[in-house]
């Protein structure tokens, strides 16, 4: 079903564009014209110049390099959360729908429970607790985002436990790892990739916004959320200081938008 | 019904418990102990004497069960002790800020009833149109676009370029406008998005076609047999989104200083003034916990439908 997605023209301008911004992340090193952090004090709001590409801020930082760095840890993190969180939950609402029965029911209320819950609470005792940073937002994050996935898996594995494959191999005495990776899984894992896709972009401006409020990453990191909280100061002089991070982080999250909404359209032609 | 409601009623009691365990465990499970952390808070000397005060007057030396049991009943007599850092109540602080908050969520609400409704329903009505394009692009892009950097683009515009708007502040009707529009603009577009495919999906139900056959105007079917039950979803998710929108604002006010809980708890977490954090997570969970039932509730009364598909 993956080549339906690559055969797609908007799926693959996506995902183009996507794996350019992973790139500028990976090869920042290499791609920086300068250190995102050396401070160039005659520089101060430097404007567009061969050495400053897209200026530099008020320290005299490069806005480009600082924004190629930043991209590593914004979009590493949201990354990391929606991986972690995809893949366990949907394992756990994959057996979950499996097993059924009470196990099934005392599951699902939990779950209930869990997304009933404003995904700020959590993310603000995740740092209350463990502090402030890059870390105790991830986990607290991904502490309320596994839940979305288990919802749907759990379903949908409810739909497969009833077809014949299934029921055959149950009968065949196959164990249940080897049911659900080998028969469940590849039947309902396009839905599950579209709610990841989504959610990759929820989480990039999620953890953006909460650096933005200094619950993140500590200064001078250049995470993308925190140049915006860098610029706000200066907004009447100097807008582009947080015109590129803003920029940057709209672009990425409207071509997982769009990816994941086709991934959406797509899987349901094919159920059809 | 009755049933339904007791059973969803019992469905929060454990929630209310985690919530609250939550709150309690934050100051347990703190870097360092509560003691220590209360002495440096207020500023004090730590020595031997005052610490074991301390922890004699928190309740510190008792079991962690009987500590929960003396907190939870404070807690539920709205008493969360003083703030470290204003040595006010709690409870002060964030009711002030609460009304706030509200009256900027209630706004947004406004906004999204008054755009999402006309623009779900002009998409809807000819999907594939030029309008239902357009309207896709706009919705793709609001719910795109991270608040806080559309709250300054739009300071920077109108209160900056055109000198309209305040720049920040609260107080007159001019100063709510733009933390309300920055506060709804991704629900705008996610409900546009929903109304429009409701409708979309319950225009191809058969009893359109039936509705049709019988000689009704489209208009009227559109009005009075199609949106209802395209406004269905939309009405239970704007309740889970009320919830949400509390805690969504948070950015919303520090962008604009809107003297909401947002910069309460912003500051709370800065100076690590748990009494406050505490607080915070127990309004906004009671409070998201109260919408939700209420939805549960509306919801269950205008259609009966739940019941009977409750079990599937």
């Amino acid at each position: 079903m993956i080549h339906r997605i690559l055969e797609d023209k908007i799926c693959r301008f996506c995902l183009v564009f996507l794996l350019i911004f992973t790139c500028a992340a990976l090869f920042a090193p290499w791609i920086a014209p300068n250190d995102p952090n050396e401070i160039h004090y005659t520089a101060r709001f430097a404007k567009i110049s061969w050495k400053f590409p897209l200026g530099a801020d008020y320290m005299g930082r490069c806005i480009l390099s600082r924004l190629l760095y930043g991209a590593r840890l914004s979009l590493g993190s949201a990354a990391g959360i929606t991986i972690a969180s995809s893949v366990s939950g949907t394992i756990l609402g994959m057996i979950s729908g499996y097993l059924g029965g009470r196990f099934d029911r005392i599951f699902m209320g939990v779950c209930d429970a869990v997304r009933a819950f404003p995904g700020m609470v959590i993310v603000l005792v995740f740092v209350g607790i463990l502090g402030t940073g890059l870390l105790s937002l991830c986990l607290g994050m991904m502490a309320t985002r596994w839940v979305w996935y288990t919802k749907v898996a759990r379903n949908l594995t409810r739909a497969e436990r009833k077809k014949e494959a299934v029921l055959a191999s149950v009968m065949a005495g196959s164990r249940m790892a080897g049911i659900l990776s080998h028969l469940i899984f590849p039947a309902i894992r396009m839905p599950i990739l579209a709610i990841a896709t989504l959610q990759f972009g929820t989480a990039l401006t999620a953890l953006a916004g909460y650096s933005f409020l200094g619950f993140g990453a500590a200064p001078p990191s250049p995470e993308w959320g925190m140049m915006i909280q860098d610029g706000r100061s200066f907004i009447s002089t100097n807008p582009s200081m947080l015109f590129w991070p803003g920029l940057c982080i709209l672009m990425v999250v409207i071509a997982a938008n769009i990816l994941g909404d086709r991934i959406q359209e797509i899987s349901e032609q094919v159920r059809k | 019904m009755k049933n339904y409601l007791q059973r969803k009623l019992l469905g929060m009691l454990p929630l209310l418990f985690l919530v609250s365990a939550a709150a309690f465990a934050l100051v347990r499970l703190m870097p360092g102990d509560a003691a220590t952390a209360y002495l440096n808070a207020m500023n004090a000397p730590i020595t031997e004497a005052a610490l074991h005060k301390v922890q004699k007057d928190l309740g510190l030396d008792k079991p962690v069960v009987v500590q929960y049991g003396i907190w939870l009943k404070q807690a539920l007599s709205l008493d969360f002790g003083l703030s470290y850092m204003t040595k006010r109540p709690v409870i002060d602080e964030l009711m002030l800020g609460f009304y706030y908050t509200a009256v900027l969520t209630g706004s947004a609400v406004v906004w999204i009833i008054v755009f999402s409704l006309p623009l779900g329903i002009m998409a809807g009505r000819r999907p594939g149109s030029f309008m239902d394009q357009f309207i896709r692009a706009m919705t793709f892009l609001g719910s795109s676009i991270p608040s806080f950097w559309l709250g300054f683009l739009l300071v920077e515009f109108f209160s900056l370029r055109l000198k309209l708007l305040p720049v920040q502040g609260a107080g007159t009707l001019k100063n709510i406008l733009l933390p309300s529009i920055t506060l709804a603009c991704s629900y705008l577009a996610m409900y546009t998005k929903m109304l429009r495919g409701g409708i979309v999906e319950h225009s191809g139900g058969t009893y359109v076609l039936y509705a049709r056959a019988r000689g009704l105007k489209r208009r009227t079917i559109l009005w009075r047999h199609i949106l209802p039950n395209a406004l269905n979803p939309v009405l239970t998710s704007l309740g889970l989104s009320l919830g949400s929108m509390l805690s969504g604002a948070v950015i919303v006010e520090n962008v604009f200083a809107w003297p909401g809980m947002g910069r309460v708890i912003v500051r709370a977490v800065a100076g690590r003034d748990y009494p406050v954090i505490q607080g915070y997570i127990l309004v906004i969970a009671a409070v998201y916990i109260v919408l939700n039932l209420g939805v549960d509730i509306l919801c269950a009364m205008l259609n009966q439908r739940i019941f009977t598909e409750e079990e599937t």
